[in-house]
C-alpha cells in the first residue's frame, strides 16, 4: 500500500481533475486581472482579455510570467490582494539582482500547510512521528515550509534550522526523531560528521527524510539512503510559486506528483516557449490557482525537466515530473554543447566507489573552451598504486566524455576540498565569466 | 613478515607535504623511511614510521587519505650486487614488483633496507627467507 494524505484530492480522477483546473483558472485570472495592475497591463499588450480564458485548454493565449516581472514590481506589486490580508513575507536570495519577495494570505499558508503535508504524508508520516526541519529558517522558504507542513500532519516539530552540524546530530540521537528534511548535500554532511566521530546509522532513529532545494540524482539519494540508513524523498518547489510542496514523490519513487489542484504545469521549450511532447525535457512552467496573495500565471521556473506520461503505480493521478534535470541558466554551454551539471553527477554515481562530490571547472584556453571535472578522492577508492589510480581517472572520463559528447579532463583531489556550504554545493566555477 | 606502509594522497600544490610532515612533527613521530610516487595531477608518499597505528589516525583526523599497505624489507649489506641477487631471487619466482625504495639502517651500519612491494607480499616475505635474506621484521620498524 502506498501511502496517500489527501486520497479525495490526490487521487482525483483526472477529468474531474481537469474540470477544477478550469474553473480555478478563470476565476485566477478574472481576479490577477482586475486587482494586479501589472497583469493587466501585460495581458492588455498580449491582447488577451480574462472572458477568452474559458478552460485550462486558453491557457497558452496568457502571457509567461518572468522572475524579472517580480523584481520590477518589487517588493508588492503583483500581489492580488490588500496588504491587510497577508500574513507572512519570505523572499528569495538576490545573487543576480534584487531579492524576489513573495506573500502569503492566511488560505495560501493552509493550503501550503496541505501541500507540504502531502509530501510528507507520501513518505508515511503520521502524527505519531517525529520530525527534525533543518532547512533554514528565515526567509527563505525551506524552513517554515517543512514546519508548516509536519505540524499540519500533526507531527512533534523540531525547528533545528540549519547549522551547527555537532548540534544537529546530537539532536538527532537525543530528540529521536523519525523523520528528516533538509538539502541533500547537507544530508551527507551529517553521515560524514556521523561517520567521523564513529556515530553509527543504526543509533538514529530515522526513518525517511525528505530532500529539495538543489538538484540531486538518484545516485546520490541512494547514498544518502546508504549512509543514513533511511528512505529518501524528493521534494520540489520554489517560493514565487509557494516554496516546497509543488511536486513531491511517492512511495513508487518514479518521479514526482505536482499538486494540480492547486498549481497547472506545463513543459516548454525554453528558446520558443512552445509545449514540449510529454517525456521530452524542457522547462517547467506553473499557473498558481488557489493561491490569493500571489497567483503567478505561467511563470517560468527555468528548471529543467520532463512530465512521465505513464500512470503512477501509487494511484495518484496528479502528473508526474522526473527529477529535476538542471537549470536553464545553469546550463553550460561548452564548445556549443549543453551540458547539465547533473549529467555528471549521474555519471559519477553510478560508478562504484566515487564519491559525488565533484566541482566543474570550466575555462577558455587558446580561444577553446576545456571542462575539467574535479572528483574527491576517498578512502574507499584510494589505493597505494599510481596506476589504479590513473585507471580509476581515465574510467571516470571515459564515461563523462559518453554522456556528454565532448572531452574533458578528471582531476582528483583531495577529499573536503571542494567548498560545501552548510546549505548548497559549489558546483560550478566558469572562469570564462570571471574574465569577460 | 610484512611492514605496514602508510599511503597518503597528496593533491599536486605548493605545501602538500608539509600537511603531512606537520602532522607528524606535532606528534612527534619519528618516520624511518619516506618516498614519493609523483603524477602530473597527485602524488602518493610513502612512510615507514615508529608508530603507523597512531600516525594512520592522526593523519586521518588532518582530513589526509590514508591507507595501510603491507611491504616487505629486505637487509642489504653495502656491497656491490646485492640488490640484484634480491631482484633475481624474486625473478625466479616469478614475482613481479610494483614499486621499490630504500633507506639506510642506522647512521654507521653500512648496511640498508630496501622496502618492495608485491602483490602477494607474504609469499615474497617466503621466497626471500628461504633463499637467505634477512628481512626486517615489525619489531625493527615500530615501536608499537
Amino acid at each position: 500500500m502506498y501511502s496517500i494524505y489527501n486520497p479525495e484530492a490526490e487521487t482525483m480522477p483526472k477529468d474531474r481533475l481537469r474540470e477544477l483546473q478550469s474553473e480555478r483558472l478563470v476565476r485566477t485570472v478574472k481576479r490577477v486581472y482586475e486587482n494586479v495592475p501589472a497583469y493587466r497591463k501585460k495581458f492588455d499588450e498580449a491582447g488577451v482579455r480574462p472572458e477568452d480564458i474559458k478552460s485550462i485548454e486558453d491557457l497558452t493565449k496568457l502571457p509567461f510570467t518572468y522572475k524579472q516581472d517580480l523584481r520590477d514590481n518589487y517588493p508588492y506589486g503583483l500581489f492580488a490582494v490588500p496588504m491587510d490580508d497577508i500574513v507572512r513575507i519570505h523572499a528569495s536570495s538576490g545573487t543576480t539582482g534584487k531579492q524576489t519577495v513573495v506573500g502569503y494570505t492566511r488560505n495560501d499558508l493552509k493550503v501550503w500547510g496541505e501541500v507540504m503535508a502531502r509530501t510528507i504524508g507520501a513518505g508515511g508520516i503520521t502524527n505519531k512521528d517525529i520530525g527534525h526541519i533543518s532547512y533554514g529558517y528565515g526567509l527563505f522558504t525551506g524552513g517554515l515550509g517543512g514546519h508548516i507542513g509536519s505540524e499540519t500532519i500533526g507531527c512533534a516539530t523540531i525547528p533545528a534550522s540549519t547549522g551547527n552540524t555537532a548540534r544537529q546530530v546530537t539532536i538527532l540521537l537525543d530528540f529521536k526523531p523519525t523523520f528528516l528534511l533538509c538539502t541533500p548535500s547537507y544530508a551527507l554532511t551529517l553521515a560524514e560528521y556521523m561517520a567521523e566521530h564513529g556515530i553509527t546509522r543504526e543509533q538514529l532513529s530515522l526513518k525517511c527524510g525528505f530532500f529539495g532545494a538543489e538538484p540531486w540524482t538518484r545516485g546520490m539519494q541512494q547514498d544518502i539512503e546508504n549512509r543514513l540508513g533511511i528512505e529518501c524523498f524528493d521534494i520540489y518547489g520554489l517560493s514565487e510559486i509557494i516554496g516546497p510542496g509543488v511536486a513531491y514523490e511517492c512511495q513508487a519513487h518514479e518521479g514526482l506528483h505536482v499538486a494540480e489542484d492547486h498549481f497547472i504545469l506545463e513543459v516548454i521549450d525554453p528558446s520558443t516557449g512552445k509545449p514540449v511532447p510529454d517525456g521530452e525535457r524542457g522547462e517547467l512552467v506553473f499557473t498558481c490557482i488557489t493561491k490569493e496573495a500571489l497567483p503567478l500565471i505561467r511563470y517560468r521556473t527555468h528548471d529543467v525537466g520532463y512530465i512521465i506520461p505513464e500512470p503512477c503505480k501509487c494511484g495518484r493521478t496528479h502528473a508526474r515530473i522526473s527529477k529535476l534535470l538542471g537549470r536553464t541558466d545553469d546550463m553550460l554551454i561548452i564548445r556549443g554543447v549543453n551540458v547539465f551539471p547533473s549529467q555528471i553527477e549521474s555519471v559519477l554515481t553510478s560508478l562504484e566507489g566515487i564519491a559525488p562530490h565533484y566541482q566543474l571547472l570550466v575555462d577558455r584556453v587558446n580561444n577553446r573552451d576545456s571542462l575539467t571535472v574535479l572528483v574527491e578522492m576517498t578512502e574507499e577508492n584510494f589505493t597505494d598504486e599510481v596506476r589504479k589510480i590513473e585507471a580509476m581517472a581515465v574510467k571516470v572520463r571515459r564515461e563523462i566524455e559518453n554522456v556528454l559528447g565532448i572531452s574533458v579532463d578528471v582531476r582528483l583531489v583531495a577529499p573536503k576540498t571542494i567548498t560545501r556550504f552548510e546549505g548548497k554545493a559549489v558546483r560550478i566555477i566558469d572562469k570564462r565569466k570571471l574574465r569577460e | 613478515m610484512t611492514i605496514k606502509q602508510l599511503s597518503i594522497f597528496v593533491e599536486n600544490r605548493v605545501g602538500a607535504l608539509l600537511d603531512v610532515t606537520s602532522v607528524l612533527r606535532e606528534n612527534n613521530i619519528d618516520m624511518r623511511a619516506f618516498s614519493v610516487a609523483e603524477t602530473t595531477d597527485f602524488g602518493i608518499v610513502r612512510l615507514i614510521v615508529n608508530k603507523p597505528g597512531k600516525a594512520r589516525e592522526l593523519l586521518r583526523a588532518a582530513g589526509l587519505t590514508v591507507v595501510e599497505t603491507p611491504v616487505i624489507g629486505v637487509l642489504l649489506e653495502d656491497t656491490p650486487g646485492t640488490f640484484h641477487s634480491v631482484l633475481e631471487t624474486l625473478f625466479r619466482a616469478r614475482i613481479s614488483i610494483e614499486y621499490t625504495y630504500a633507506f639506510a639502517k642506522n647512521s654507521g651500519t653500512h648496511k640498508a633496507y630496501m622496502m618492495i612491494r608485491v602483490e602477494d607480499p607474504e609469499n615474497a616475505a617466503k621466497v626471500l627467507t628461504e633463499a637467505g635474506f634477512t628481512l626486517l621484521t615489525p619489531g625493527d620498524a615500530y615501536e608499537e
